[in-house]
Parts: C-alpha cells; sequence; structure tokens
C-alpha cells in the first residue's frame, strides 16, 4: 500500500485498520477500504499517464494536466485485474464554454480534443498509440442528444446501449492519421433542470445524516432507479467505528425490497462497522432506508488537526444488475460522502490543566519547603497562653 | 506553628466567616472589576488578513445589478398559480420562476404553525422557497446559507409597485421583496464566480400573515414572524424525516447540500436604508465564530461602509446608556458597557433578538445584515429602497461568502465564547471569568459562614432529641421548594413537551445531570451534621440552615450554568448578590426588636425569593418554558 501511495503520490498509507474492513471469502480475506477525501494534484495524473503506452501520441498526448484539473468532476482509477491486466479509467465531466453557468446558454458545437487539451493547443487530433494494438474512442451521448447532433466525420460504428436510452458512436483511431470529431448540436440544449440519465445506468445514489452538533444522529440513503427495469445488487457501506451505529434501527420504505447480509460492529481503534445490504428496486422506483446512530467520544490524539470542521465518511458503494439490460458487467455506483459533526473536547484544555496543576504544585512546595527550611525558635512564653487558649 | 500564627489564624477564619464584610467586599471588587474590564480590553479584536480575498475585484457594480434585476422582475411575474392565496402554491409559483431565472432547482417547503393560544387548535401555514447550487468546485459536503424573510403575503404589493422593470423608481417596496432581489443578485453572481468552493442554500422564509397581524396583541417575539420559517427550514434540514404533530409541523426537504457552515441573513426595512448594522446573538458557547463577524465587518469596511453593532432593535441600551451616564462615565465606556450588558441579558434570556439566532439550536454560525430604517422626514424618495442599498447589500454578502469559501475550516473555534463590546472590541470568556468568580464567591462566602455557624450551633445544644426535627424540617422545605417546578413539568404534558421541542437534548441532559448531582451533594453536606448531633434547633438555625442550603445551591447552579449559558449565570449571581450582601446581616430576627425584626424578616424573605428563583429546578423549568 506504501508503494503504491509512494508512486501516485496518494495517501492510501493513510487506510489503516479503522478504515479497512476484512471479510473472510474461502480460504482468503477480502479487504474494503476507502478514504473519504484526497487532495489531487497534478502529481497524483503524472504517473497515472506514464503507466498509458505511448505518452506523445495515442491517448495519453489527449491529456493534458492543467486541463484535466480544470474541469467540474475529475476520477481517476487504476484497476489491478488477475493475471497481470491493468485497467486505466480516466472520468472527466468538462462543460464547454458558456456553458458553465447553469443559465440558458446554447449548446453549439464542440471538438472532442478541445475538450481535453484546449482550444489553445491548436487544432489538433486523436490519433492512435503505435504500441496498441487496438486504440478506439467511443462517445456516449444521450439518446436525446443524439438525435440533435451531427459527429464529423462520421463514427465508424454507432449503436444503441442502455435499454435505447444511449447512444455510443466509436472511432477506430490509427497511429498515422490525425482525426479531429467536431459534433455540432442543433438546435442549440438548454441545460435541463432535470438530472440527465446517469452513466451508471440510470441508478443514482443520494445519502445525508440527520442530527445537528453534538447529539445523535441518523444515516439516511436511497437509492433511486430511474431506468425501467428492476435493479438488483447489493450496497456495502464500511466506516469508522466512531459511529456508534445502531443497527436493529434500520428501517426503509421505497419501492423495492432490502435484506440485510452484514452487519458487523466495529471497534475503535482497530476495526470499521460493516453494513451489507440486498436491494431490489423496482423500475421508476426508489428505495430509502435509515439508521440511528451516537457519536463517539475519541482518545485526544485521534481528532485531526480540524477537528471542528467534521470528519469526512466515506462513501458507500452499490453494484448491481439491471433486469431485462442488455448491457454486460455490473452497475457501480457511489453515494456521496459526507460531513460529520462529532463531539470535540475543548483543545486548550491540556494547557489549562497544565498552568493550574503547575500553580498547585508551586504552591504546594513551596510551602512545604517554606515550613521545612525555616530555623526552630523557642516559644517558651508562648506555652502558657496556648494551653490557656486551648 | 507558633502560637501568634494560630491566633492569627482564629481570627483570621472569625473574620471571614463571623462578619459579612468578606462578602461584601467580594461583591465590591466583583463588580468593579467586572465594570473596569471592557475598558481594560481596547485591542482584542485581531485583522485576519489572509480571511479576506475578497480585497479582489469582486465587486457588482451598479451596472450588473441593475442589468440583473431588470432580467429578474418579468421573470417573478408568476403565473396562473399565484393567483390562489394559498402559500403552498406561490410558493411553488415562486420556485418554479427563480428555477428558470437561475437554472438552479428551487423547491418549495411547506410548514404550519399552531396558532399561540387558540382553542380550536388551527394551524397556519407557510411555505418557504429554497435552491441548493452546488458549483463545479464544491464537493456537496459544506454549504453557506444566506436567506431572508419574504412573507408571501407581500407579494402582490411587491409585483404592484414593479410594474415595470424601471429601476430608478422611488416607489416603496416591500422590504422583503428587496431582500429577495438581493439573494437573487448574490446567487447569479455566484454562478459566474469561479471561487465559489462550497454549496450556496438560498433560503426565503415565510411567514404565516397572522403573525405578523396578531404579533402585538398576544405579545408574541418581535423576530417571529421573520425567524419562524428559518426555524421550520432548519429543522427540516437536520431532521430525518416530516414533523406531522407538534406547535411546529413541516414537510421533509427535497434536496440538501452537506453541514452548513454558516448562515448569512438579511433583514430589510420597508423604507430607505439609513446605515447598516449586525446582529450577533447566539446562546454562549453556539454564538456565531468570531471570524464571521470579523469578515462581515472588514469585507463592510472594504466595500466603503460600515456595519456596526448592534442593531437599533437593542431596546435594553437606551436605558443602560441613562443609567451609566448618571453614574458619570464616558460614552466610549458606557456604550461597550451598554453593548456587553445587552449582550449578556439578551444571552441570559436565551431569546435570539436576530432572525437568524434560531439556527444556534443546531450549532451553525450565524449573523443578520440589518438594515437600519430612515426616519421620516423627506418625501417618498427618501422612503424608497432603493437600487444602491441592494448593490450594497448584495457585494457585502459576495465578499463575505468569498471569504468564507476560502476558510478550511472553523478556525478559532473556541471565539464561540465572548462578549462583543462593539463591532470592533469583543471580551473573551477568559477575561470575564474571573470577574465573575469574584462576584460569586460572596455568595460562596455567606454559604460558608451560615453552614459553620449551623453546625456550630448544633453542636453546641443539648442532645434532646431535636435532630430529628431539624433534619425533617430542613429537607421536607427543600423538598417542597424544589418539588414544585418538578410536578409543574411532570403533570403538563403540553409544557413537557414544548420544553423538550425547544431545548437540545443534550442540554437538558447535561443540565438535569449537574443538578442532580448537585442536590445529591447538597443533602448529604447538610444532613451529615445533624446525623451527628442530636440537638432541639432554635429558629434561627432552621433559617440559617435553609439559607446554606440554597446558597450553596445558587453557586453550584451558576458555576454550572456559566458552562452552558454565561449571561444567565451572569445575571443571577449579579442579582443574587446584590439583594443579599447588603442586607444580610447574620442577626436572627428574633434577637431584635419588633420594627428590626419585621424588616429582618422582609429581608428575609426577598432573599429566599431571590435563591428559591436560582434553585436548579427553578432555573431548568424556566429555561425549558422560556
Amino acid at each position: 500500500m506504501a508503494d503504491v501511495a509512494g508512486l501516485f503520490c496518494a495517501s492510501f498509507e493513510l487506510v489503516g485498520a479503522d478504515e479497512t474492513a476484512v471479510v473472510a471469502v474461502a480460504a482468503q480475506e477480502l479487504r474494503r477500504g476507502s478514504l473519504a477525501s484526497e487532495s489531487v494534484c497534478t502529481e497524483n495524473l503524472t504517473p497515472w499517464l506514464k503507466l498509458i503506452p505511448g505518452r506523445s501520441v495515442g491517448l495519453a498526448s489527449l491529456i493534458k494536466p492543467l486541463r484535466v484539473f480544470n474541469v467540474k468532476y475529475f476520477a481517476q482509477f487504476v484497476r489491478f485485474r488477475a493475471p497481470g491486466t491493468l485497467v486505466l479509467d480516466l472520468t472527466l465531466v468538462h462543460t464547454p464554454e458558456g456553458l458553465g453557468t447553469g443559465r440558458v446558454m446554447p449548446l453549439a458545437n464542440f471538438a472532442l480534443p478541445d475538450l481535453l487539451v484546449g482550444r489553445e493547443a491548436g487544432p489538433g487530433g486523436m490519433r492512435g498509440s503505435p504500441l496498441a494494438d487496438r486504440s478506439m474512442v467511443v462517445l456516449e451521448l444521450d439518446a436525446q442528444v443524439a438525435d440533435a447532433t451531427t459527429l464529423e466525420p462520421a463514427p465508424s460504428q454507432r449503436r444503441a446501449t442502455g435499454d435505447g436510452m444511449r447512444v455510443d458512436a466509436v472511432y477506430e483511431l490509427e497511429s498515422a492519421q490525425n482525426v479531429r470529431v467536431v459534433a455540432t448540436v442543433s438546435p442549440p440544449l438548454a441545460p435541463a433542470l432535470t438530472p440527465l440519465p446517469s452513466a451508471a445506468g440510470g441508478v443514482s445514489l443520494d445519502r445525508h445524516v440527520s442530527g445537528s452538533g453534538g447529539g445523535p444522529g441518523g444515516m439516511h440513503t436511497c437509492v433511486v432507479n430511474s431506468g425501467r427495469g428492476t435493479v438488483r445488487g447489493k450496497f456495502e457501506d464500511v466506516f469508522p467505528a466512531y459511529i456508534v451505529a445502531y443497527f436493529h434501527t434500520l428501517t426503509w420504505t421505497g419501492d423495492g425490497t432490502l435484506r440485510v447480509l452484514r452487519r458487523q460492529h466495529g471497534r475503535l481503534g482497530s476495526a470499521p462497522h460493516h453494513f451489507e445490504l440486498a436491494i431490489e428496486v423496482a423500475g421508476d422506483g426508489e428505495l430509502c432506508w435509515s439508521y440511528e446512530f451516537d457519536k463517539e467520544f475519541l482518545h485526544l490524539n485521534k481528532y485531526p488537526p480540524d477537528a471542528h470542521r467534521g470528519f469526512d465518511l466515506a462513501s458507500g458503494v452499490l453494484r448491481a444488475v439491471r433486469d431485462g439490460s442488455d448491457e454486460t458487467g455490473e452497475l457501480v455506483v457511489y453515494t456521496p460522502s459526507v460531513l460529520l459533526h462529532v463531539v470535540t473536547p475543548d483543545f486548550s484544555m491540556p494547557y489549562n490543566v497544565i498552568t493550574l496543576t503547575c500553580t498547585v504544585m508551586a504552591l504546594f512546595f513551596g510551602s512545604m519547603f517554606n515550613s521545612l527550611l525555616r530555623k526552630p525558635t523557642p516559644a517558651a512564653d508562648d506555652q502558657g497562653d496556648d494551653d490557656g487558649a486551648e | 506553628m507558633g502560637l501568634a500564627s494560630r491566633r492569627c489564624l482564629r481570627a483570621a477564619i472569625r473574620a471571614t466567616f463571623a462578619s459579612p464584610l468578606p462578602a461584601l467586599l467580594a461583591l465590591v471588587v466583583g463588580l468593579t472589576w467586572v465594570a473596569l474590564v471592557p475598558g481594560l480590553l481596547n485591542s482584542t479584536y485581531v485583522d485576519e488578513n489572509a480571511l479576506l480575498p475578497n480585497a479582489g475585484a469582486t465587486t457588482l457594480s451598479r451596472g450588473d445589478v441593475d442589468r440583473a434585476l431588470a432580467s429578474l422582475r418579468p421573470t417573478l411575474a408568476l403565473g396562473p398559480d399565484a393567483a390562489s392565496p394559498a402559500h403552498a402554491a406561490l410558493g411553488s409559483a415562486l420556485a418554479t420562476a427563480l428555477a428558470t431565472r437561475l437554472g438552479v432547482r428551487f423547491y418549495s417547503h411547506g410548514y404550519a404553525l399552531h396558532a399561540p393560544r387558540a382553542a380550536d387548535g388551527s394551524m397556519w401555514a407557510g411555505a418557504n422557497v429554497y435552491g441548493v447550487y452546488t458549483p463545479p468546485r464544491a464537493d456537496g459536503k459544506e454549504a453557506i446559507v444566506i436567506t431572508t424573510a419574504l412573507p408571501l403575503a407581500d407579494w402582490d404589493a411587491f409585483l404592484a409597485s414593479t410594474p415595470s422593470a424601471s429601476l430608478d423608481d422611488a416607489a416603496a417596496r416591500p422590504g422583503g421583496a428587496v431582500g429577495l432581489e438581493a439573494l437573487v443578485v448574490v446567487a447569479q453572481a455566484v454562478q459566474d464566480a469561479r471561487w465559489m468552493s462550497r454549496s450556496l442554500i438560498v433560503v426565503l422564509t415565510d411567514a404565516p400573515a397572522w403573525v405578523a397581524d396578531h404579533r402585538p396583541q398576544l405579545a408574541l417575539p418581535p423576530n417571529l414572524a421573520r425567524s419562524i420559517g428559518l426555524q421550520a427550514w432548519m429543522d427540516a434540514y437536520y431532521a430525518a424525516g416530516p414533523a406531522v404533530d407538534g406547535h411546529l409541523r413541516y414537510d421533509a426537504l427535497h434536496a440538501r447540500a452537506g453541514a452548513l457552515l454558516a448562515v448569512l441573513g438579511i433583514e430589510l426595512p420597508d423604507t430607505g436604508v439609513a446605515s447598516w448594522a449586525m446582529d450577533v446573538v447566539g446562546i454562549d458557547g453556539l454564538l456565531p465564530n468570531m471570524d464571521l463577524v470579523n469578515v462581515v465587518v472588514q469585507v463592510a469596511n472594504h466595500r466603503g461602509s460600515a456595519v456596526a453593532y448592534p442593531s437599533p432593535r437593542a431596546e435594553l441600551v437606551p436605558y443602560l446608556r441613562a443609567l451609566v451616564h448618571v453614574a458619570g462615565m464616558t460614552s466610549y465606556h458606557a456604550r461597550i458597557l451598554c453593548n456587553v450588558f445587552s449582550f449578556l441579558a439578551v444571552q441570559a434570556a436565551s431569546v435570539p433578538r436576530a432572525a437568524t439566532g434560531v439556527v444556534a439550536a443546531h450549532a451553525v454560525p450565524a449573523l443578520s445584515l440589518v438594515a437600519v430604517p430612515k426616519e421620516v422626514t423627506g418625501g417618498s424618495a427618501d422612503l424608497a429602497l432603493l437600487t444602491t442599498d441592494i448593490t450594497l447589500a448584495a457585494n457585502t454578502l459576495l465578499a463575505t461568502l468569498r471569504s468564507l469559501s476560502n476558510l478550511l475550516e472553523s478556525l478559532h473555534a473556541s471565539f464561540r465564547l465572548y462578549v462583543l463590546g462593539t463591532e470592533r472590541l469583543f471580551i473573551s470568556y477568559g477575561d470575564y471569568v474571573w470577574p465573575l468568580a469574584c462576584v460569586v464567591a460572596t455568595a460562596l462566602l455567606a454559604a460558608i459562614a451560615a453552614y459553620l455557624r449551623v453546625s456550630a450551633g448544633i453542636f453546641a445544644f443539648s442532645r434532646s432529641g431535636g435532630l430529628r426535627q431539624l433534619a425533617l424540617s430542613v429537607l421536607c422545605v427543600w423538598t417542597s421548594v424544589h418539588a414544585v417546578p418538578v410536578l409543574v413539568l411532570a403533570f403538563l404534558p403540553q409544557l413537557h413537551h414544548l420544553a423538550h421541542a425547544l431545548v437540545p437534548p443534550l442540554f437538558a441532559s447535561v443540565a438535569a445531570l449537574a443538578f442532580a448531582a448537585g442536590a445529591v451533594w447538597l443533602t448529604a453536606l447538610v444532613a451529615l451534621p445533624a446525623v451527628v448531633a442530636t440537638l432541639s434547633p432554635p429558629s434561627h438555625l432552621f433559617w440559617l440552615s435553609i439559607k446554606c442550603i440554597m446558597l450553596l445551591e445558587a453557586v453550584w447552579v451558576i458555576v454550572c450554568g456559566s458552562l452552558l449559558n454565561l449571561g444567565l449565570s451572569a445575571v443571577f449571581a449579579l442579582v443574587l448578590c446584590l439583594l443579599y450582601v447588603p442586607t444580610g446581616p447574620f442577626v436572627p430576627p428574633s434577637d431584635a426588636g419588633p420594627a428590626r425584626t419585621a424588616i429582618s424578616w422582609l429581608l428575609n424573605a426577598l432573599q429566599l425569593v431571590v435563591m428559591v428563583t436560582s434553585s436548579p429546578p427553578v432555573v431548568l423549568a424556566a429555561s425549558l418554558l422560556l
């Protein structure tokens, strides 16, 4: 883990026992851990790009770090799949110029390379990597957008996917030929107030935490299935043990069913909570569940420097398939991570205790030394008065 | 230790506990210290330049605001749904209009308030309108709320006053409508900004027209009409679902944006703006972070305006100012002292003055920008809320948002314990602990003296079997005094329910635990001497026992309560000691003549009332009911 963290300049080494759930599967141990947040940097991308065959040509040439980190959403994946298979994913959500304000602005046309390298890089194009057996670019268009979009040059293949909700335009790239794809949308599109069907097959997850301050709270999660077929899958959640989760308070409502597969309580400092659900959500339906929790007091050194900001909770993940779908593979959808306000101590209290203790000790030892070092003097005259007073 | 030293020690003990002078001295020193602290701390406010990236070009010009308003007003000419007088329909129509205008989803949030003192149990409905905008650079985990009160009952007046897009008209418009315009201008500007890294939630709070109409007759809090909608929205934000019963019922929210970083409110009058002030009032420990106060003050200065503290709604200030003028204090010192006492008094009442103060229950820092209305001296032009006012408010809000957006955390969280003297001077909690402790020591000294006298008296009497009488008498009085408020709470379910709805459970639990521990401790303290002695007590011993119990209990309450509410504890300490020490001679009523006996009984009764009212159950009941 430390090697991977060093390779990608990421914080993987912070995934410790508190964040890692261990599940025994047959004779093996399956571990799942995640961090709620990571400060991104171009240093995360550079080693990732070096894993792509061909740095100056091919797909890697399309990815300019400054342009990549200027997008609205950025996700970078490295998947190790046995035997000896490495899958690299880079997800960018880019809004063409003029569509960033959320108000009614026309989306006229855009060139695909411009989204990645920018217009300032000149009229470039896409070219296949000479080291690759096959280089391919697939444009996934929403079905409604695809009808109004003209692609120039025409893709080598155009196919409907996702139950007809999307259209894939496939370009086979060659190393000797530049391809500059220009998409023209007519009539211009206005941003929709209702979200478009997500790339995850119309399945979205939402989560929020109820309760404020340091008091008890509740974890509320909803799966929205905007597709037609029923979605079946497993929801998995791993969260730290400073949340005292009351799984017996689990309740759910909505258009589906829910069954608890795993309910493993964590131990502070050694294991997180591990919660698995088998869910089934009907088409165009929503399934919500919630449970209550309390917040544990932590040891002083367990708090981060910005403890008053709150603690980030990592995402839960849903792996599901849709009935009747022609898509292969499972849908993987993550919940948003949330910020949880926990009970924080008065961090200045150690200072107060130290100063007060030192004051008391100084008074005690000062008085004691004063008494011990004082020279005894005869008090014969006082004896009679003393007796009389008694 | 020599004999002389022992004699001196005995004399010192006798002088300390057998005379009211030490207690009186502690009171005088404490009060003087309290009065002098504000004047001694002039430079406690620290400029946080690191929080002011807004010194750049993030400023809306008059033209920007004009263009935004010109495009906004036709949008707000709502459709046929708005013809319905129902708040819910109007709220939905307004949400749709704002969503269309801003490209951000807006929602209507309905709530209902149980009409106070209404025998038929009728509910009065309102409809908040809110929208959540998550900018590209935000992760959706933290949000800043900007809010203003927009009574939908005024909507027709707003539309009637703006029939066209003319911006220079001097016609008076409802302040809530102008607040709406300011917030929409800010929201639009934030959408154009690339620096925003927190989500922005715009909340337009509605108030049932009934509240505004009946507030004077029913003596409802002045800000109820402004704050009730915000309270419903905040409760819904942190709730698991809708509230279907209780005094305040609300629907579930459709959208959230993570933890709330701060709430910024804007309160505009229906007339022109003379100046701007801010209201920073919450319960001690839940006050807005000092950074928030600092940012608003600094931002306003950068924008060429001034934000003063407190707002002109501090009704207590003129009386205090007159009082300190009589005492011959300088005006600067008097102003600070007035503000400090006003601050403490409002905290003691635990009734937030600003409309945004209701969010303190959720531990969210908040403050309100309050426009000070112009006095009615000229024509209608003087009374109009002009675009200049909107520009100033929008710029202040926008720059404050930028500063808050750059904060990585709630810096200086311990700065939530303070007393605000002026907008540029705060007195830290730590600076006020010692003078208040000196004041509290007055009661403690008196209580210890009474306890010693009781113990000495008990041991001095013959063993005639009066122990049981004394112990039972003390405990009976103590129990009866404390049982009344507890029984009131226990046997009035409606009050009980209301109390639990209004007080955070954690605070109630901590307070109950502290009070229970104090009661057990004090019972043991008083009962122990009586157990080891079997004597017949005279009447003044009985009186001193009660006084000792109540004073120790009051000290316990004040010390514990200061952790939860500094203002309330300070007020209790001052009232208790002012009433007790000057009239607290250790002379039993039976030892004096008839006139002095009557006066002593009267004063002792007064002291007993004060001490009973500061006893734990009474304090708890009062705080719950208030």
